[in-house]
């Protein structure tokens, strides 16, 4: 009988420390930002590559309101509703941040005190960026509006709430590298990084499995809408019609090739896709014309 | 097995459905008739200047005058009587109840379509340098009237 409850105890506590090892967080290596000095001015584009705004300006808000990065927008998924934080440089958002904290937050999904963030932060995209990228970001985020309003808790049931586990879900499907598609062509591998890294265009057009992770092999094959009614439309060539400057054109006039004008969530994307140089419109639609089928 | 039983429930399913469909469509109210083609009406003609400040076709004084002297035409129909409130909030089309709960908010940003298809007309005919920024302005009030008072999809 010892023997048995020895043996049982041995086993909990294997299981024990190799679940606590298996979704341990998994930070930046510390010589990330070695030589790496970042700048407000190039940073803005990032911001809006990025699409920071979109989520965590305040709801219902236009123009330079949106730089106030007081959160509060909901965003209601099968998994519960998550609450976007403030993350404006104040006391109430991240204003005691680090760079380095800044980069684990944004590229592994890791908070200063070592948590999981949950991935409707589209950190597994942003982990695709540039470290050159990140830095300017952050130095941009320092020029942003201060806010003090408080950041209100997610409303997300067991075992979602668990936030431990989520290491296990980052092992699986979080990328660490761009690997759809290979291309020597500039202004493509231009479009690529805007979309699959920055844009996290991929969070929305590409379908997810059970447990939320992208279905890689239906890239860009649209989806089901994650906050509600309708589909996301495929954005594979074979999928989505448009001429190349008809996307570009849509991503900055916010007009259809029908002239009708944008709806749902493309609003706030264009928005912000809206503020970059034409040729970074025009390197996403290459991207775009270059994808695979979706067949 | 009930093949026959199979069959004939199909084609039941069928006509129910083929009557729905024509009933629905018989039933669109003609205020919803008319403001869709209106919506139409403007996308065909923003098509005319927008491909032109594209440069997708050649620019043609004419015909992009006759353009923005339409929509200043869809501008001068009077809305007023266009979206009564059985209308708003339905299944059936995109408009939104708020319509009817805030009319001057959504008259006025007609009004701002009144004066940006102005100022579209007053550049057309001079080249197509102008129409970009027109068009611009233009959608803007597209877009403000969308984000608002339309079904988001």
């Amino acid at each position: 009988m010892r023997r048995l409850l020895l043996s049982a105890g041995a086993i909990l506590a294997i299981a024990v420390v190799t679940g606590v090892w298996a979704t341990r967080p998994d930070p930046l290596p510390a010589d990330t930002f070695a030589g790496v000095a970042g700048e407000a001015a190039a940073g803005e584009l990032v911001f809006n590559a990025a699409g920071c705004a979109g989520c965590h300006s305040a709801p219902e808000t236009d123009g330079d309101a949106r730089l106030v990065l007081a959160g509060g927008q909901r965003f209601a998924t099968e998994f519960g509703t998550f609450v976007a934080p403030n993350v404006s440089p104040s006391d109430a958002g991240i204003g005691g941040w680090s760079l380095s904290d800044f980069a684990n937050a944004t590229q592994r999904g890791i908070a200063p005190n070592g948590a999981h963030y949950y991935p409707v932060f589209p950190y597994s995209s942003y982990a695709l960026a540039e470290p050159q990228d990140i830095a300017d970001l952050w130095a941009f985020w320092q020029t942003l509006p201060p806010s003090d309003a408080a950041s209100l808790p997610h409303d997300i049931g067991f075992p979602y709430s668990v936030r431990r586990g989520l290491g296990l879900w980052k092992a699986r499907y979080v990328p660490d590298l761009m690997r759809t598609m290979d291309t020597t062509d500039p202004q493509i591998a231009r479009g690529q990084y805007l979309v699959e890294a920055l844009g996290h265009c991929a969070e929305c057009h590409t379908p997810r499995d059970a447990l939320g992770g992208l279905n890689r092999d239906a890239w860009m094959a649209g989806a089901p809408n994650p906050s509600g009614k309708g589909t996301i439309p495929a954005l594979t060539p074979d999928k989505l019609e448009w001429s190349a400057g008809d996307i570009a054109s849509y991503l900055k006039t916010g007009f259809t090739p029908d002239y009708d004008s944008a709806g749902g969530s493309m609003v706030e994307v264009i928005a912000n896709i809206a503020l970059l140089p034409d040729a970074d419109r025009d390197a996403i639609a290459a991207y775009l014309k270059a994808l695979p089928p979706a067949g | 097995m009930h093949r026959p039983l199979t069959i004939l429930a199909l084609v039941g399913a069928f006509a129910a459905t083929s009557v729905a469909f024509a009933e629905e469509h018989a039933q669109t109210p003609r205020e919803v008739k008319a403001r869709q083609g209106l919506m139409n009406v403007i996308s065909l003609n923003l098509a005319v200047v927008g491909d032109m400040a594209k440069g997708e076709t050649e620019y043609d004084a004419e015909a992009a005058e006759m353009a923005a002297d339409s929509l200043m035409g869809v501008a001068l129909v009077d809305q007023t009587g266009l979206w009564p409130d059985a209308t708003l909030g339905t299944q059936s089309n995109r408009a939104l109840g708020k319509i009817g709960e805030d009319r001057a908010g959504f008259l006025a940003i007609w009004d701002d379509f009144d004066a940006a298809a102005a100022s579209l007309q007053a550049v057309a005919a001079d080249g197509p340098e102008g129409l970009g920024a027109a068009l611009g302005e233009l959608g803007k009030t597209c877009k403000a009237c969308h984000d608002d008072y339309r079904v988001s999809r």
